[in-house]
């Protein structure tokens, strides 16, 4: 048999060489061995082969003389021989590894992303509305996230052993001066802007670029929608809120509205709580978006949204009334030009008017009005496909005036900042972003200098780590800034972070040690503020989600271990935050069965510490079902703190609890497309 | 889509035959629609095969490059977006299925805006919905 098939073999060479072809052949590898899929082939000619299984191929050319034999494969760098075609023969090819250039590669440290854009962790606007116990608040939906905190009787973002005003908020790059709807304390206060506005999430907790400022712990920028290929148009009803909205689109641009309406009256008629209301919780919220696609990829995309909330409680002997406008309204614009060239310019206007009876005696009133115009100007470079760098300018003008009673003050003042960003591949795999930030603060005329660095070893594949460190600083509150002692320097937060992570199609897992010190926070001396505070926050932060377990199950853990210390504000000495606890803990499931979608979730926080005592742990099991009966349907229902745990927040300073105002929370809601060429898809955007 | 290059295979080898081609006209996008439509066209009718992929990253590369290349009919490009999206769907419903089917959807609808007649778009936008209808839950 040997003999016949090497008969064969010389007959065959035989005939090529009669017909004046020259047979070509080799094997390809690559470090971990044979490669299969390589194009192998002559430069100039369409005569070549794809290596098989075994690495091996072979194929017959009719060039003579010096050819040059190219072997090609995406992910691998070329590999080339120039040589007589008749020496083609038997070859040993080696291919190399391409490198990523900076574009290829996306560092995940500090962040978790949402949204199309990103490739951590897919999670939409749908997800954010179905998440454990959101009740559509993206707010809620990132504190399942590690490195957040339970403080439940705000509900706001506290990150990393950082107070909540420690977190900003962007929409498409601009800053939002007051990203929550207000409530009294004891209730949650929501984030004011609908997931369904937005295509991309991005929530860094900590080592973000120069681009971002005023932020200490933590930045959210979330960018809105593109330009809507259709007509659109829904509704929503649930127990608490009615939504109405749709877009009209055209030819390259679209125009969407949306209008809401919340009431608590009709639900605490139903399910009581422990709360003497006036007047139940009520928001009416409405905004307006317009977009348009420009040439060369470029788009312009603006926003305006109103809404105005109003609550009344009858608490501590006295009657509270609160009511609250809130604007906000911002455009951008961004396109290319020149070679390799983007160019972003925006806008925002924050207004919010506070109105407040009964603040903290029987008939005061205390009223504030806050005011902010965002400027912001960036351009960025690809220089090479291993550097790529930015620059950009902006301006936070911000004035603010508050009465109470006899006493108040007319605040005015404004942040200019200039930075410079870049991103180059060290070398194959290892990857560096470097980036100065200043910032000039004309109340102090002080500036703040700030630089910040990302190393990052991304070797491909599953694995990468990341080593951050950064200076961030924010201006304080303002009646801090109103009260202040002299000088009252910006705060500033050091971070030093290091990042592990470990992710496949179906699980991801990330390590995250961090340590933050602070310094010139705000204190209280003599009845005005000095900038002598300080503080140190550290910790580990923890993920794991797995989808590989069982199907259409997708399990997530998040654990948050902080230890933190600060000397601020009425702080006699340094102690841990009222706010921190020391261990939060979420373990959540979802899967999918059928029409139906169900999740269940657990949240522990550890207890915290108040002056006059210790809150007990908290702990609140959710659970939710998500029903799609129709592709222009979905009905959804969740059940927060199932047990009935009546969870305590904090420690008044005469030793009495402040607990959650009910022990559970049921909701009921309803989602339908009117118009919508698409399915399974509520939103109006 | 207007095509000027053709090759006798199909599949992985077809694909193979046209990037040599590649290398003889590299400033031909009408070659790199090619490659892309080729290697997606094996990849929806062989979505689990050995080696798709590296099929699948030769669209997504030259889909890329197409994009980022002014000169490209943007409704060609947006129809070949909308085109990988659908494959990862086919690829894996139940995972891929939410997760993209925004994507294929705004992908055609664009195409069609900017050209109503790219048969193409319209063909593969009738399949998209013709599939989310029978796959609904």
């Amino acid at each position: 048999m040997k003999n016949i098939l090497t008969i064969i073999a010389i007959l065959f060479a035989a005939s090529a060489s009669a017909l004046g072809q020259t047979r070509i052949s080799g094997k390809v590898y690559d470090d971990l061995g044979p490669l299969a899929g390589v194009n192998v082939f002559i430069l100039g000619s369409i005569e070549g082969a794809v290596s098989d299984t075994s690495g091996c191929f072979s194929f017959v050319s009719s060039r003579k003389g010096e050819q040059t034999l190219v072997a090609s494969m995406l992910g691998y760098e070329d590999y080339r021989k120039v040589a007589d075609v008749t020496s083609f023969q038997d070859l040993d090819i080696r291919m190399r590894l391409r490198s990523a250039t900076i574009d290829e590669v996306v560092v995940c440290a500090s962040t978790f992303s949402m949204g199309k854009s990103y490739q951590f962790k897919s999670m939409d606007a749908i997800d954010v509305v179905l998440s454990g116990n959101s009740c559509g608040d993206v707010v809620a939906a990132m504190q399942s996230l590690p490195g957040t905190q339970k403080v439940g009787e705000n509900g706001r973002l506290y990150v990393r052993g950082g107070e909540s005003w420690e977190c900003q908020t962007y929409v498409n790059g601009m800053h939002v001066l007051v990203p929550y709807s207000t409530n009294v304390e004891g209730q949650s206060q929501r984030g004011r802007f609908s997931p369904f506005l937005f295509k991309g999430m991005s929530f860094s907790l900590g080592g973000y670029s120069g681009e971002y400022g005023q932020a200490l712990s933590s930045v959210l920028p979330m960018e809105t929608t593109d330009v809507a290929g259709d007509d659109k148009l829904g509704v929503s009803a649930s127990l608490v809120d009615w939504n109405l909205g749709g877009t009209k689109a055209f030819k390259t641009s679209s125009l969407s509205f949306n209008a809401a309406y919340t009431d608590l009256h009709l639900y605490n008629a139903m399910f009581p709580d422990r709360v003497d209301w006036t007047r139940p919780y009520g928001k009416f919220a409405a905004e307006a978006q317009y977009k348009m696609e420009l040439s060369r990829g470029g788009e312009m995309k603006s926003y305006a949204g109103y809404d105005y909330t109003s609550v009344g409680m009858n608490t501590e002997g006295r009657g509270l009334s609160l009511g609250e406008h809130n604007v906000y309204a911002n455009a951008v614009v961004r396109t290319g030009f020149g070679k390799g060239y983007s160019f972003f310019a925006g806008a925002a206007e924050s207004m919010v008017l506070s109105d407040i009876q009964g603040a903290m005696v029987a008939g005061d009133h205390y009223h504030n009005r806050r005011n902010e115009v965002h400027l912001k100007a960036e351009i960025k470079k690809s220089v090479s496909p291993l550097l790529k760098l930015s620059a950009g300018v902006e301006d936070y003008i911000r004035n603010s005036t508050t009465s109470y009673e006899a006493t108040g003050y007319d605040l005015a003042y404004n942040v200019a900042a200039a930075h410079m960003d870049a991103n180059v591949r060290v070398v194959p795999k290892l990857f560096l972003n470097v980036s100065v930030r200043g910032e000039n603060v004309d109340y102090n005329n002080e500036w703040t200098v700030m630089p910040r660095a990302t190393l990052s070893f991304v070797p491909g594949g599953k694995f990468q780590t990341s080593l951050m460190f950064g200076r961030y600083s924010q201006s304080p509150e303002d009646d801090y800034i109103a009260r202040r002692s002299g000088k009252l320097f910006q705060s500033i937060a050091d971070h030093a972070i290091l990042s592990l992570q470990y992710s496949t199609s179906k699980t991801v897992f990330r390590l995250e040690p961090y340590y933050k010190k602070y310094s010139n926070l705000p204190l209280l001396s003599g009845g005005l503020y000095t900038s002598d505070g300080y503080g140190m926050s550290r910790g580990l932060d923890i993920f794991l989600e797995d989808a590989s377990l069982i199907k259409n199950l997708i399990v997530t853990a998040a654990y948050s271990f902080n230890d933190s210390e600060r000397l601020y504000l009425d702080f006699d000495a340094p102690r841990a935050p009222e706010y921190a606890s020391r261990h939060n803990f979420r373990l959540s499931f979802k899967y999918g069965i059928g029409k139906c979608i169900v999740g269940l979730a657990d949240s522990y926080a550890s207890p915290r510490t108040f002056a006059a005592g210790k809150t007990p742990y908290y702990n609140s099991l959710d659970a939710n079902f998500t029903y799609l009966p129709h592709p222009k349907v979905i009905i959804y229902a969740s059940l927060n703190n199932i047990l009935g745990r009546t969870n305590v927040y904090r420690i008044k300073p005469d030793g009495s609890q402040m607990a959650a105002t009910r022990d559970r929370f049921f909701y009921l809601g309803i989602m339908v497309s009117l118009k919508n060429k698409n399915a399974y898809d509520v939103s109006n955007f | 889509m207007a095509v000027s290059f053709t090759c006798k295979a199909q599949g992985p080898a077809g694909v193979a035959e046209l990037k040599r081609m590649e290398y003889m006209y590299p400033d031909s996008l009408a070659l790199k629609q090619q490659i892309a439509l080729l290697s997606l066209n094996y990849s929806i009718s062989n979505p689990k095969a050995e080696g798709v992929e590296a099929v699948m990253g030769d669209a997504e590369k030259y889909i890329r490059i197409l994009d980022e290349n002014p000169a490209a009919d943007p409704s060609d490009v947006l129809t070949l977006k909308g085109f990988y999206y659908l494959v990862r769907i086919v690829q894996d419903p139940a995972v891929n299925g939410r997760k993209y089917y925004m994507e294929v959807s705004q992908n055609f609808d664009k195409a069609l805006k900017l050209n109503p007649e790219n048969k193409l778009a319209q063909v593969l936008q009738q399949k998209f919905y013709e599939g989310m209808n029978a796959s609904r839950p």
